[in-house]
């Protein structure tokens, strides 16, 4: 391919390598914008069924882009969810006038999944609270806009917590176990859509159904998992559990490699109740284990300490600085080390978080710390999903590939318990290979207020997926932009099976269309 | 018209708010956000609205609805002041004519005095307490107050000049950057203030004076701290705990974490506020219910009493519970 050459002017020089998109056709960012042509009908028609839609400029203006910022829309109007009886009164009629209505939760989708390109935004925040606590059962039945947070703050006031959700305050429950969930103690609990005993469920042709393991069993499996496809999620019923604050340890290593070798034989041996690693730079790898209760600690102190090949912090200090003193040309990595361990890792302890050396909230402690420091006005967080097998493969090459973008950026690593052949897993973040354990990592980089183009974000995205291409990998974020990839990691065969299932359940193939169809 | 205007706001507003990504964390803090469930009321949704070119007039109810209790400011992991922001827009709506609540402090029986201005009398080296309009109403609680900050250090009450110009403040009426001071404030030791509100602008104003909330000052009292018990629900006034969160947070963890009692706080280390004080409960424009909000605070908790630091907050706990409900001053006798 011959790069044509620029000339010196305001325009900076194009960043994305030449074989960057080898393979794949160059795709718009946007999904093309939807015309139009009905909505004011449907608009009436919502008003005649006592359903305000909203389209006034400054409220549209917040739901032009989601948490990546990198696809740019624009709704008609807006619907701030109240009921399910409304939810299914706009699809009944949405199918009838055929008009396009994308779901948000909480927005943190990174690749245009929750934003409309024209159409109805329901923004499901409307529908947030906790219905009922269940003590004695140990479940929570809550509506499904709710963010996570706030369901913490709710369970605490009566000492419990839920069992698994993301690392990010602000992702709701329907949004999350619509694509999965994940934790640092996934390994142990799975995906938070795994923590799921019913849902109610708004479908696209706006029946309100009630579903279960037990009970319109194959409407659960589809929506779980499945990309807000098959319909919107109002309420959730979650298993739940006593709130314990937690010890964390972390391991410090130099080899990337050598800390996936021991984080898979913690997850093996069910060695902690929370294992992830988190990097640095590739040179300062961590693995982090806590544990909800001091047995567990002791065990894992007795049992499996003595197999990991990490140090503690001290001795990595060490390490790592005769490594800085004998390598000197490399001050600038030295430097930002660091400052990343004057500025940064208080913000992990705070004292206000910290009694008797247990971790109180730990998930407002992580999610602050990663807005603060890993949030930016754009984000890109490209991802493998891999078997037990491919993982450590396939991360080192994801490895090099933000080595070649940017100077700065985090390796996010866990595992994910499977809890059998289920049929939530088919199209899913869990590669068809995967058995008992999917691994995933996230490929974070620091934009440090620097912007980048699209191309290029682009180019890097494409280049970690085509790792997963090339092993037969998944993602976590297969949607969106991103959905070129969905038909070459799954094959036409399954993918035209659930095409299939799509159009049965929204003939106008009104419910969050683009997002994976 | 939206580019005029965006670039308009710009040139105006010194608040950084074009840093905002929209994380929405501050939405998880605020209170007209857990009662109301809509963004466009919320520091979320006006910043960006802000940041898409909304123009003014579409923002005058968010602008407005704004409890100011600090909350959003607290938890911003970007560190934008969003309180400055909610007030450099509203003293906007002043100048452009579309403030409400200026129009409304005007008209009310705000009891307002004329003269903004402090007394000319030298208060170089004295400790200045400014309560707010609620203590001033409370002849006894107020005398109660002094004795108590007597304590440590005798002080000085000046009686409106400090709710007066809060109210203003949130009206919209005065900037942070309008110095109403007379040069005798310069030598000032301390200044302890009832309306949190009025922290920065002090502090930006005297940066030689120590300025702190009520609050605070009644925590350094001895004995005050030492009379909590673990069956206690302590009510942080929030205004000031967020105005100087980075700080407070460590200083009533250290303090009150001891005692074992209950706080206001929710997870994120942020004060739940009542709100039952300020400008719009006092224009009846509030769209937020104290007791609600007191409800919230008291679910599921086992407590014997309800300490307080603000005295607006007597009245939504009384109204929902039959706890005592007692002024954090009560703690301790207030004999010498």
């Amino acid at each position: 391919m011959k790069i044509p050459t620029i000339a010196k002017g305001d325009i900076p020089p194009d960043h994305v390598a030449p074989d960057a998109l080898q393979g794949i056709p160059r795709q718009q960012t946007n999904p093309g914008r939807w015309s139009g042509e009905g909505w004011d009908d449907y608009v009436k028609h919502l008003a005649g069924n006592g359903v305000h839609v909203n389209e006034g400029k400054a409220i549209k203006s917040l739901y032009c882009t989601d948490a990546g910022a990198v696809a740019h829309g624009l709704p008609h109007g807006i619907v701030n969810a109240v009921s399910a009886k409304e939810i299914a009164e706009i699809l009944k009629a949405a199918q009838k006038h055929r008009v396009p209505v994308t779901v948000k939760g909480g927005g943190l989708t990174t690749e245009g999944e929750s934003i409309a390109f024209g159409g109805l935004q329901l923004d499901m925040r409307g529908m947030s609270r906790v219905v009922a606590i269940d003590k004695e059962n140990m479940t929570v039945r809550t509506e499904a806009g709710i963010y996570w947070h706030s369901l913490a703050e709710a369970l605490r006031k009566y000492g419990l917590d839920y069992l698994s959700a993301p690392l990010n305050l602000t992702a709701s429950v329907g949004g999350t176990i619509g694509v999965g969930g994940v934790d640092i103690n996934s390994p142990q609990l799975g995906c938070s859509a795994d923590q799921v005993i019913s849902m109610q469920v708004v479908t696209p042709k706006g029946r309100i159904v009630e579903c279960s393991e037990k009970k319109n069993r194959e409407l659960f499996e589809r929506v779980l998992f499945g990309y807000g496809q098959f319909g919107v999620i109002t309420e959730a019923t979650l298993r739940i559990r006593k709130f314990r604050p937690i010890t964390i340890h972390y391991f410090y290593y130099s080899s990337l490699r050598k800390a996936m070798e021991d984080m898979q034989m913690l997850v093996r041996s069910d060695a902690a109740d929370y294992i992830g690693i988190l990097t640095m730079l590739d040179r300062v790898v961590n693995i982090l284990v806590a544990f909800d209760s001091d047995e567990r600690e002791r065990l894992f102190f007795t049992n499996y300490k003595r197999y990991l090949r990490g140090f503690g912090e001290l001795g990595f200090s060490i390490k790592t600085g005769a490594y800085y003193a004998l390598h000197p040309w490399k001050y600038q990595e030295a430097a930002f080390l660091l400052d990343r361990k004057k500025n940064m890792m208080p913000d992990f302890t705070p004292p206000y978080h910290m009694v008797d050396g247990k971790i109180y909230d730990r998930v407002v402690v992580y999610g602050k710390a990663i807005w603060k420091y890993w949030g930016d006005k754009q984000m890109v967080i490209p991802d493998l999903a891999t078997s037990e097998e491919k993982f450590i493969e396939a991360i080192l090459r994801g490895n090099q590939v933000c080595k070649k973008f940017f100077p700065h950026y985090t390796l996010y690593c866990v595992a994910i318990k499977l809890f059998g052949d289920l049929p939530r897993y088919e199209m899913s973040c869990f590669p068809p290979d995967a058995k008992d354990f999917g691994y995933g990592c996230e490929f974070e980089p620091m934009l440090e207020g620097k912007t980048y183009s699209r191309d290029y974000l682009q180019s890097f995205k494409n280049e970690i997926y085509d790792i997963g291409v090339e092993l037969g990998t998944s993602y976590y974020r297969f949607g969106g932009v991103m959905k070129g990839y969905i038909r070459r990691v799954f094959g036409d065969e399954l993918v035209d099976k659930h095409l299939a299932l799509k159009r049965k359940a929204d003939p106008a193939m009104i419910l969050n269309p683009d997002v994976i169809f | 018209m939206m580019k005029k205007e965006l670039a308009r706001l710009q040139k105006i507003i010194e608040t950084r708010y074009e840093i905002c990504n929209g994380c929405a964390v501050c939405l998880l803090s605020c209170p007209v956000w857990h009662q109301q469930r809509d963004i466009m009321l919320t520091q979320c949704g006006r910043t960006r609205a802000v940041q898409g070119g909304a123009p003014l007039e579409e923002l005058v109810a968010s602008i407005n609805s704004c409890l100011l209790c600090g909350a959003c400011k607290a938890v911003c992991p970007y560190g934008i002041d969003t309180i400055q922001l909610t007030l450099e827009l509203r003293r906007l709506l002043v100048k452009e004519g579309m403030s409400s609540l200026a129009d409304e402090l005007k008209n009310s029986d705000s009891g307002i005095s004329e003269d903004t201005h402090m007394a000319s009398t030298s208060y170089a080296g004295k400790t200045l307490f400014l309560p707010g309009r609620q203590l001033n109403n409370d002849q006894s609680m107020l005398n109660r107050i002094i004795r108590v900050l007597g304590k440590k250090e005798p002080v000085v009450l000046c009686h409106t000049f400090g709710s007066d110009l809060a109210m203003l403040f949130e009206a919209g009426e005065m900037a942070w950057n309008e110095n109403v001071l007379q040069p005798d404030l310069d030598g000032l030791r301390t200044i302890i203030v009832e309306e949190g509100i009025l922290i920065p602008y002090f502090r930006k104003a005297l940066s030689n004076t120590t300025v702190i909330g009520l609050g605070e000052a009644m925590l350094g009292i001895p004995g005050i701290v030492r009379a909590l018990k673990p069956t206690d629900l302590y009510i942080i006034e929030t205004r000031a705990y967020h105005a100087d969160f980075e700080r407070l947070v460590l200083v009533y963890n250290e303090l009150l974490g001891p005692t074992g009692c209950k706080t206001n706080l929710n997870l994120q280390r942020a004060a739940v506020s009542t709100r039952s004080t300020g400008l719009l409960p006092r224009l009846q424009k509030s769209v937020l219910e104290p007791e609600n909000q007191a409800r919230r605070i008291l679910e599921g908790l086992d407590i014997s009493r309800i300490i307080i630091e603000d005295s607006a907050d007597r009245m939504p706990f009384e109204h929902v519970s039959d706890y005592p409900v007692i002024h954090v001053s009560e703690l301790i006798s207030e004999e010498l």
